[in-house]
C-alpha cells in the first residue's frame, strides 16, 4: 500500500498567544482529488505554508509524500507544484521571464509546456507581471504550479480572480491533473468550485476541523435559498408543511425558502402554478456550516 | 543559460546598478580634478575647526586632505552605504510583497536564497566600487594630486568593504524580521550611530575606545591615503560580512516566513 499523499497528525499552530490551527487530523490519498473549505481566516493558507515548509508547525506530525517537509527541503519541492493564496508578484520580469527563471530552478519542464498552458490560460507572456491584474497574476502563479507535472498540486484559493470561463478552463486542469494520476489539494471558500472536481473535503473553521465529507453528500445535503415568482399570488399555507423546508416566506406573487436535500417536494407543489422564473442560489459557507454542525 | 538566483538577482537590479554607477562616477568628478585649480587660487587655506573633525574632515589642505574630506569621510560612504543598504533589502522586500513564496515553491533551499542574494550583493557592491575608484584615480591625476595609487585603491577598497557589511547587516535584519522597513531602518541607524562614534570618538583620548565599535574604523581609522594598507583592519571587513551572513543564514532557516 502506498503512504498518503498528505497525513497531518494533531497539527496546531500559535503565533504568540494566538491560536491558528488546533488539533488538525488529515489525509489525502494519492491520486485523489481533495476539497480544503473554510472562510476566509480558517487557517486554510496557515496549514497550506506548513505543507510548503513556510511556516513551522507548533505541534503535530506532518508526512507530505511520505517525507516531513521539514527535512524534505527541496528534494521534496520538487515533487510538489504551489499555487500561493492571494498571490503578489512584483517586479519588471515579464511572464515568460518569470517562468522561464522558475523552471530553471527545476529543470524538468517540458519545452513548449509554458506556452500551451498560457494558451490555454489565455495569458499574454509578454507583459510585465508587476503591472498585471489580480486575475493575470494568479495565472501565472498556476503556471508555475502546473508546469512540472509534480506529483502533488497544493493550490491555495486557486480560482480567485478568474472569471468563469477560465475558472472552468483550470477546472479542467485540474482534471487533467487527476487522470495523470497526481494528487490535488485545493483550498476554497465557496463549495461549488470545489464540487466539480473533489472527490472528498474537508471544512475547516476557526482554525479546527470540521469533518470530512464526501462532497457529493455535501452538496446534496447542503441548503440552497430558492426564490420562485409565479404568475399569480399563491398561498403560505400549501407549502408550509412540506419536508426539508425552512425560512418560508411568501409575499404575493413571490416565494422565498431555504431548502435542505432533494426540492422535489416544493417543486411539486409549486408544479399546481404557472410559475415565471426560479432563482436557486448556493449558499456561503458560513450557511452551510450552520446547517450541518447547528453552528 | 540556465538562470538561478543570483544571475536573476543581477538582472533585475541592472537597471538600479546602472544608475547607481554613473553617481558614483560622477559625484568624484565633481570635486577631484579641481583640487589643483581650488589650491593654485588658496581657496582650500581655510581653518579647520571642531566641528569638520566632527565630521572627520581634518584638513583640506595638503591632497590627501581634500580627497579624504571630500571623498571619503562623508560623501563617498554615504553614498555607496545607501546603495548597498537598500540592494540588500531585496529578500526581505520580496518576503513582504509574497513574491518569496512563488520562488521557495521551488526546488531551492532558503540558505541557497539568501547566499545567493548576499553573492550578487557583493557583485554588485564591487562594481560600483570599482567605478567610484576608477572615477577618483582619474580625477586625482586630473587634478595632479601627488598621492600614490595603492594608497587611494586601500581607501576605495575599505569603503567598499564598509558598504558591504552594511549591505549584509540589512540583509541579516530582513532575515531576522521580513520587513523591509525594518532592515533599511535599522541598519541607517546602525550606520548614523557608527559614523558619530568613529569621528566623535577620535577626538578624545578617553572616548576612542568608542571608534574600535564602529565599522567606519576600520575603513578609514588608519587614514589609508597618507599610510595606505592596513591588511589588519581591512580583515575585520572582510570577516564583518561573512558572520553577518553566517547569522542571517540561520535565523532565516529558522523562522516562520511572511507571516
Amino acid at each position: 500500500m502506498t503512504a498518503p499523499a498528505i497525513r497531518v497528525a494533531g497539527l496546531s499552530k500559535n503565533y504568540g498567544k494566538h491560536v491558528a490551527l488546533t488539533d488538525l487530523n488529515l489525509e489525502v490519498q494519492p491520486g485523489e482529488v481533495f476539497g480544503f473549505l473554510g472562510p476566509n481566516g480558517a487557517g486554510k493558507s496557515t496549514t497550506i505554508r506548513i505543507l510548503l515548509d513556510l511556516i513551522r508547525p507548533t505541534a503535530g506530525r506532518i508526512e507530505v509524500l511520505g517525507t516531513d517537509p521539514r527535512t524534505g527541503g527541496a528534494a521534496l519541492r520538487e515533487r510538489i507544484g504551489y499555487l500561493p493564496g492571494e498571490l503578489e508578484i512584483e517586479g519588471r520580469n515579464t511572464a515568460r521571464e518569470l517562468l522561464g527563471f522558475l523552471a530553471d530552478q527545476r529543470g524538468t519542464v517540458a519545452k513548449r509546456r509554458i506556452e500551451e498552458l498560457a494558451e490555454l490560460l489565455d495569458l499574454d507572456l509578454a507583459k510585465h507581471v508587476g503591472k498585471m491584474s489580480k486575475g493575470n497574476k494568479q495565472k501565472v502563479g498556476i503556471i508555475a504550479a502546473f508546469m512540472h507535472r509534480p506529483d502533488l498540486l497544493v493550490l491555495d484559493e486557486p480560482t480567485s480572480g478568474l472569471d468563469p470561463l477560465l475558472q472552468q478552463r483550470f477546472l479542467g486542469l485540474v482534471r487533467e491533473a487527476a487522470d495523470n494520476g497526481q494528487t490535488v489539494f485545493m483550498s476554497s471558500h465557496i463549495l461549488s468550485e470545489v464540487q466539480d472536481t473533489a472527490d472528498r473535503a474537508v471544512i475547516m473553521r476557526a482554525g479546527k476541523l470540521l469533518g470530512t465529507e464526501n462532497v457529493e453528500d455535501l452538496r446534496r445535503r447542503s441548503p440552497r435559498s430558492v426564490e420562485l415568482v409565479f404568475a399569480e399570488p399563491v398561498d403560505e399555507a400549501e407549502f408550509a408543511g412540506l419536508p426539508g423546508l425552512r425560512d418560508l416566506h411568501v409575499d404575493g406573487r413571490t416565494l422565498k425558502c431555504t431548502t435542505e436535500g432533494e426540492v422535489d417536494d416544493l417543486f411539486k407543489a409549486a408544479a399546481k402554478h404557472r410559475i415565471q422564473s426560479v432563482l436557486s442560489t448556493e449558499p456561503d459557507l458560513e450557511a452551510i456550516f450552520f446547517s450541518l454542525y447547528g453552528r | 543559460m540556465t538562470r538561478s538566483i543570483f544571475t536573476q538577482t543581477l538582472k533585475e537590479q541592472r537597471r538600479g546598478l546602472i544608475g547607481w554607477s554613473i553617481a558614483l562616477f560622477a559625484v568624484p568628478m565633481m570635486y577631484v580634478p579641481s583640487y589643483e585649480s581650488f589650491a593654485e587660487q588658496g581657496a582650500l587655506d581655510m581653518e579647520g575647526g571642531g566641528i569638520y573633525d566632527a565630521m572627520g574632515m581634518g584638513d583640506f589642505n595638503t591632497a590627501a586632505g581634500y580627497l579624504d574630506s571630500t571623498m571619503f569621510s562623508l560623501m563617498g560612504p554615504l553614498l555607496l552605504l545607501i546603495f548597498a543598504i537598500t540592494f540588500g533589502a531585496r529578500t526581505a522586500s520580496q518576503e513582504e510583497s509574497g513574491t518569496l513564496d512563488l520562488i521557495l515553491a521551488q526546488p531551492v533551499s532558503r540558505t541557497k536564497v539568501l547566499a545567493q542574494r548576499f553573492a550578487a550583493l557583493t557583485v554588485q557592491t564591487a562594481i560600483v566600487t570599482g567605478v567610484f575608484g576608477a572615477a577618483i584615480l582619474a580625477g586625482a591625476s586630473a587634478g595632479n594630486m601627488d598621492l600614490p595609487a595603492g594608497n587611494i585603491l586601500a581607501a576605495v577598497v575599505g569603503t567598499g568593504l564598509l558598504a558591504l557589511a552594511f549591505g549584509a547587516i540589512t540583509q541579516m535584519v530582513g532575515a531576522l524580521t521580513g520587513h523591509r522597513a525594518s532592515a533599511i531602518g535599522i541598519s541607517a541607524i546602525i550606520a548614523v550611530a557608527g559614523y558619530f562614534a568613529n569621528n566623535l570618538g577620535g577626538m578624545d583620548p578617553d572616548t576612542e575606545w568608542l571608534r574600535y565599535l564602529s565599522p567606519f574604523y576600520y575603513a578609514t581609522g588608519d587614514s589609508p591615503l597618507t599610510n595606505g594598507w592596513n591588511l589588519g583592519l581591512i580583515a575585520v571587513l572582510v570577516i564583518l560580512p561573512m558572520a553577518t551572513l553566517a547569522l542571517s543564514l540561520s535565523t532565516f532557516n529558522r523562522r516562520d516566513l511572511a507571516v
